[in-house]
């Protein structure tokens, strides 16, 4: 049996703030590895998210390296 | 000779279907209403056709007066009687709203202003034990105030449990009576003994509006009857069914919906003989258009009907949409320039400008009339002659405010209209879920025929079908009706530990008052009984209608419902719990009985019949007026096909067919077209 | 600024396109029947606590009916992560997935969520799904909602797992939910009602795939989403580009006495694009008034569309939510982490939230409303019925007033915008539970003034018939008022209050049990004979309320709901005898600078 994982150990959208339990899409940003849920979430952050917060955009929670 | 009649009156229109079942001849006549006097215009119609009343033997009464006066809200005065402490149960409703995204939704006001909503102290258990008697001098006291006020024409009373036990309300009728004789009286328990207390209280409220107003209805009508020398009068109810005057008197919030019922009828009976499967009815008259799904041709019923979201009025009736759209809609353009048609009717006076009474605004009918669609030489309601010009000054209006030119005007007043109609025929059919392409479209009522092709083409449907009488068909189908109570009782009763005896009594105890009804009918055989009862699975909270046989009934019998039960619920919901513990709630009996038969009367073979006439016809603005064909309906016979485009007159309607399409004329006179 | 490209062609029909959608739609309907009709809960068969779905093949929803806002919200997120975490290529004909998770995309623990996938030929061409309240998940408190501190009191959850296999149940899982609810038969008779309904849909779809094909039903799928994707973006074009914050708060969280936590959503409206921004919300609090994620993406859709025009016919489905983002920061109030409480939130917190964008969207339309009461008014009932011996549980809801709106008055008894739940009949809950109704009407003279006033809210005593009753409470707004817009009033206050029997006088919560909240408590007991008084919260108001129209404050009186006093000192308009004294409401008006009262 695999070992069972809880949700606090899985990562966010890094837009959104969605759990993902499964799958997302890697991005590199502000210089690190963030995992989003969509496309449309990816164009959320590159768009409005990081010019309006910089830095704060990143939530620890949505990096995975 | 023995005739009997069907009648069915509307807002604008009356119509009457004479049968008599020894040459199995069909006389109809379509006349203006008489709206302060219902009957007036039947009876007039009599004198002048030289119809001896004293030959017709029952008398079918289908109305569209008691729906009209809930849409309208034109009923009586009422006061409600309730519990206290729930006096805003018409108020708050059951908290939710028809659309769950809409912010501007308005919760209808329900149809007794909360000062006249009064609390009795009075309070009784679900298990039927009186937990705070009734508290008579409060009674008293309201009904005297309400009396010396003088405003209020009924009174409704809805207690909490009354359907289980219902003393209070009850007694509170004897005080009632005590102190305000005459007044009218609904009581929760008699109109729908039932739970759910909103809906209950909902549906006697209504009951109680609409007393006064069908009682002087049914009395007028009684007295016009016995004037006459009419034999038995029957007045044709919501569940497609007929009753006597006596109990449409006691309970006439069971005529709502009753005209369209008739029409209904009609339409599954030629459904069924024709072997049509599925159609759509639709009624058009002057004021209302209605639309009913038949699947297979049998009518859908439902007791889950509301006057509107918020007003529930929960006894079985047939199933049908309804929107203001008619002959005599008002075609008006709006601040926005917009062109909008009904749902405001010019009713039957002045009617549309083109019945000369006095009408000057356009309406369908007029536009139809500009556009060639109605021959002016058929005869409307009798005595009419169409006044042409009336309706071209009547459209030239709207054109010049629009800037169009008055076949453009004409063309866009009957695209609306078509436009509302399609939407209600959508909603009982694609928005059930039912793909309507491959049924029949079965048309009537004085507009139906005119604008049943253009109304079948938006939605795809290749088949329309005009009955001989379209003007007049939901009269016939009033006279097709059977006389038919249903009979009610809930007790409780746990399959575990069934006593068998006491089920046989309860069905006992119904079926004994179907036989003592039906004899105050004047039934000389007993009626047909069907019976059934209502089961769920203990835990459940609402139950399947399960059939039963008749006579004394076994554990078997029992057991054999059971298994019905779990079939059914497999089939409907798709699952089953084998094992679990059932329960039976209610026990009903269906009284039926069948007046009379009636045989639709078959049409000779014939000769192709000629045109009366060509004229022009403009089936589309853009292109112009179309060379028609003019035909009398009266000269088809069985076998008859004709090409559209044609216009097709009769005394009680027009038949439109638009180019392309093709009719053809069966052994009874029906006439089927292709578009 | 770049979106999605909407210039996806549409292929289909326009009528058949409608048929089928309709088809769907009536499909998700029918299930709601279903549902209604062969349920043991009046949770699902009286206050129809429940919503049903249909996906496509992509697990992209299609279509649903007028069902809980909130729920549906939250199908967007919970049913497309279950997938993918089982895995379609996991999935095999006859398979139901089920969850309760509240972290996984779910609005909270007790909303239970069953999907079945649709196979035809060996592939998932749709997935019918069903999410619904469940009245007991064991846990802390009977009917679940209270002061939890932690995930862990609320209930048993299920991450997504399979509770049927090739059309027969999982026995496994069954046993393990049953034995861990008060209400095992009911629970159990409830999730057969569920997973039938998802079967019955399936009829329905096999009757459209038979008429229609299988081409033909794909391609209307993407049809449907992308008719509704281009609309929802058109309306959004249609509002000013910009941002528009506004803020509210929860006046506590249950355990924290006293303490009151902030919401803000930021409303960014970009060309046809919405987003809409919750960063600046409080951290999430201590008690289950955190909002998971899945309500937040469902309130922040529950706004947008109540803002649409009522003429608007966009069909709502998974095109309508490409056009809206959503951006809730993880460990915030609107985004609990585990192991976060989050019962409270979706019931009670959600429509605070939606209440506080329809403020934001109040700067760019008159079209919204003034606050409406603020509270589901959960109150859950629990203990031992000793007319049969056996435990039950019941969750009861109620209405309240809603805002008051540029076109009217909010109105009374409604049920909080989240949901769209029924009341349970009195007769229907006297005949299953061991209580009474004493009263249940409107409470008159409270309400939120204004030129169109807020709805009212009701008033409700009950009285118990046995001992050891156990109530808990998550409810709202008994200190914060529901606001008024544009000049208008708040809204009054929820009242819970409790009389011992022989008492006279009414005790709220804290002053009673000493509990850290007024609505927010779990476990209270009451005994034969004691009573409980339910006040709900009325509207805000909207506009200034010495600009009403005296005649419609003359109904109000006549309707014995405000007082002649109420009439001068509120509204301004003096009344005489039933008509109202025009030349002395001139007076009273004018006196009071036209300004009204603040």
């Amino acid at each position: 049996m695999t070992l069972y994982r809880e949700v606090n150990e899985m990562p966010r959208c890094g837009s959104c703030g969605k759990l993902l339990t499964s799958g997302g899409i890697e991005a590199e940003r502000r210089g690190h590895a963030i995992l989003f849920c969509s496309e449309q979430c990816v164009r959320v952050f590159d768009t409005y998210k990081e010019p309006r917060y910089g830095d704060a955009a990143v939530w620890p929670e949505s990096i995975v390296r | 000779m023995s005739l009997r009649a069907g009648v069915d009156t509307g807002g604008t229109f009356t119509d009457l279907v004479l049968y008599d079942p020894d040459t199995g001849e069909l006389q109809i006549a379509k006349v203006s209403s008489t709206p302060a006097a219902p009957s007036r215009a039947v009876v007039d119609h009599f004198a002048k056709a030289s119809i001896d009343t004293t030959a017709i033997s029952t008398f079918v009464h289908g109305t569209t007066v008691a729906t009209n006066a809930l849409i309208e809200r034109k009923g009586a005065r009422v006061a409600l009687l309730t519990t206290d402490g729930f006096r805003d149960i018409l108020r708050i409703q059951r908290t939710m709203r028809p659309g769950h995204f809409d912010l501007h939704w308005v919760k209808p006001k329900h149809f007794v202003p909360r000062s006249n909503c009064i609390g009795i102290p009075e309070r009784i258990l679900a298990d039927g034990e009186v937990m705070v008697p009734l508290d008579e001098t409060r009674v008293r006291e309201e009904i005297t105030r309400l009396r010396d006020d003088g405003t209020v024409a009924a009174i409704a009373v809805s207690y909490l449990f009354s359907y289980v036990n219902p003393a209070h309300e009850l007694l509170t009728r004897d005080l009632i009576e005590e102190i305000w004789p005459g007044v009218h009286v609904s009581l929760s328990h008699e109109v729908l003994p039932r739970w759910r207390e909103f809906e209950r209280t909902s549906t006697t409220v209504l009951d109680a509006y609409l007393k006064p107003l069908m009682r002087d209805y049914m009395q007028k009508l009684e007295e016009t009857c016995h004037e006459s020398g009419i034999g038995q009068l029957l007045i044709l109810r919501s569940n497609g069914g007929v009753m006597s005057p006596a109990k449409a008197k006691e309970q006439p919030v069971s005529l709502v919906r009753s005209g369209p019922s008739g029409g209904i009828m009609a339409s599954s009976a030629i459904g069924r003989l024709r072997g049509l499967g599925d159609m759509i009815a639709c009624d058009m008259g002057g004021t209302s258009f209605e639309a009913c799904l038949l699947p297979g041709s049998e009518p859908a019923f439902t007791n889950l009907e509301e006057v509107e979201f918020g007003v529930p009025i929960a006894l079985t009736m047939v199933d049908a949409r309804a929107i203001g759209a008619g002959g005599g809609s008002l075609a008006s353009v709006d601040t926005a320039g917009i062109l909008k048609v009904g749902p405001q009717s010019a009713g039957a006076d002045p009617g549309p400008a083109c019945y000369g009474r006095g009408g000057t605004q356009a309406t369908v009918t007029d536009a139809n009339v500009v556009l060639g669609r109605l021959a002016p030489e058929f005869l409307l309601a009798g005595d009419l002659a169409l006044d042409v010009s009336a309706s071209e000054r009547a459209l030239d209006a709207l054109a010049s405010q629009l800037g169009l030119s008055r076949e453009r005007v004409a063309q866009g007043i009957v695209d609306v209209a078509n436009g509302n109609m399609a939407q209600a025929l959508r909603l009982v059919s694609t928005d059930r879920g039912y793909d309507p392409r491959g049924s029949t479209l079965i048309a009537y009522g004085g507009a139906g025929p005119l604008h049943a092709c253009e109304l079948a083409g938006s939605l795809q449907i290749s088949r329309v079908l005009i009955p001989v009488y379209p003007g007049a068909f939901s009269a016939f189908g009033a006279l097709l009706a059977d006389t038919r109570f249903d009979y009610t009782q809930t007790r409780r009763m746990r399959m575990r530990d069934l006593d068998i005896d006491a089920v046989n009594d309860v069905l006992q105890g119904l079926e004994t008052r179907a036989a003592r009804d039906f004899r105050h009918e004047g039934f000389v055989e007993a009626p047909r009984l069907v019976r059934s009862v209502d089961v769920r699975y203990v835990g459940q909270n609402w139950e399947l209608n399960v059939p039963l046989p008749g006579g004394e009934l076994t554990d078997g019998d029992i057991a054999a419902g059971a298994k019905s039960f779990e079939d059914e619920h497999e089939r409907f919901y798709g699952y089953s719990i084998p094992g679990e513990e059932l329960e039976l709630l209610t026990f009903n009996v269906a009284a039926v009985g069948t007046r009379h038969s009636v045989e639709l009367p078959k049409l000779a073979g014939g000769p192709q019949p000629e045109p009366i006439d060509r004229r022009p016809v403009v089936f589309m603005a853009d292109d112009g007026a179309v060379e028609t064909a003019v035909y009398d309906r009266s000269s088809f016979r069985a076998g008859t096909e004709i090409a559209g485009p044609a216009v097709v007159g009769q005394v009680d309607a027009t038949t439109l067919l638009p180019p392309g399409s093709v009719g053809r004329v069966d052994e009874y006179g029906n006439l089927t077209i292709t578009v | 600024m770049t979106t999605t490209p909407t210039d996806k062609r549409i292929v289909t029909d326009p009528f058949l396109l409608e048929i089928i959608r309709n088809n769907l739609i009536t499909t998700c309907k029918e299930m709601g029947i279903a549902m209604m009709r062969t349920s043991y809960s009046p949770m699902f068969n009286e206050a129809l606590d429940f919503s049903c779905v249909v996906f496509d093949g992509r697990a992209e929803m299609i279509a649903q009916a007028p069902f809980i806002p909130a729920q549906i919200g939250s199908t967007v997120h919970v049913v497309p992560t279950a997938i993918a975490e089982i895995g379609a290529e996991n999935l095999s004909p006859g398979d139901v997935i089920f969850t309760n998770d509240p972290y996984r995309g779910n609005c909270h623990l007790p909303e239970f969520v069953v999907i079945k996938p649709y196979f035809r030929d060996g592939e998932i061409l749709a997935y019918t799904a069903n999410i619904a309240h469940m009245t007991d998940v064991g846990g802390m408190v009977p009917a679940a909602f209270g002061d939890h501190e932690n995930m862990f009191q609320e209930g048993i959850r299920f991450p997504p797992v399979k509770i049927y296999e090739a059309d027969r149940e999982v026995e496994a899982i069954f046993r393990i939910l049953i034995s861990n609810v008060r209400t095992p038969k009911a629970s159990y008779g409830d999730m057969k009602a569920m997973i039938g309904s998802l079967y019955l849909a399936e009829r329905r779809i096999d009757e459209l795939l038979d008429r229609y094909g299988r081409d033909t039903y794909e391609q209307c799928c993407e049809d449907i989403k992308n008719v509704s994707e281009r609309l929802m973006r058109a309306q959004i074009a249609s509002w000013p580009d910009g941002e528009y914050s506004a803020e509210g708060q929860l006046e506590d969280d249950g355990v924290v006495p006293d303490r009151p936590w902030k919401i803000k959503g930021t409303l960014v409206i970009r060309g046809d694009e919405l987003i809409v921004d919750f960063t600046g919300s409080d951290p999430q609090c201590f008690g289950p008034a955190n909002q998971t994620f899945g309500t937040t993406a469902s309130s922040a859709y529950n706004a947008v569309f109540h803002m649409l025009p009522s003429e608007s016919e966009i069909p709502y489905n998974h095109g309508c939510y490409r056009a809206i983002s959503v951006i809730a920061p993880p460990g915030s109030i609107v985004n609990v982490n585990y192991p976060g409480s989050s019962v409270g939130g979706n019931s009670d917190t959600h429509p605070t939230t939606v209440d506080i964008l329809l403020k934001a969207f109040s700067q760019i339309s008159e079209r919204s409303s003034a606050a409406d009461g603020g509270t589901c008014g959960c109150i859950g009932f629990g203990g031992d019925d000793p007319r049969t011996r056996e435990p039950y549980a019941h969750l009861h809801l109620e209405g309240v007033g809603w805002g008051g709106r540029n076109d009217g008055d909010g109105n009374d008894a409604q049920f909080v915008k989240n949901g769209n739940c029924a009341n349970t009949p009195i007769e229907v809950a006297e005949t299953r539970y061991p209580f009474l109704n004493i009263e249940y009407q409107l409470e008159p003279g409270k309400v939120g003034h204004g030129r169109h006033r807020g709805g009212f809210g009701t008033r409700r005593i009950f009285r118990f018939l046995s001992d050891g009753v156990h109530i808990s409470s998550h409810t709202n707004r008994h200190r914060e008022r529901a606001w008024g817009l544009f000049g208008g009033e708040a809204g009054t206050n929820t009242v819970i209050a409790f009389r011992r029997k022989g008492e006279t006088e009414w005790v709220r919560a804290r002053e009673a049990f000493g509990t850290a909240s007024y609505g927010k408590f779990s476990n209270v007991v009451m005994n034969a004979g004691d009573e409980m008084l339910f006040v709900t919260p009325s509207g805000g108001g909207y506009g200034n309320a010495f600009e009403r129209d005296p005649e419609l404050v003359l109904v109000d009186v006549a309707d014995e709901l405000l007082s002649a006093k109420d009439a001068r000192e509120s509204y301004g308009v003096a009344l005489d005898g039933n008509t109202v004294d025009l030349a002395e409401t001139a007076v009273l008006r004018s006196s009071a600078g036209g300004g009204g009262r603040s």
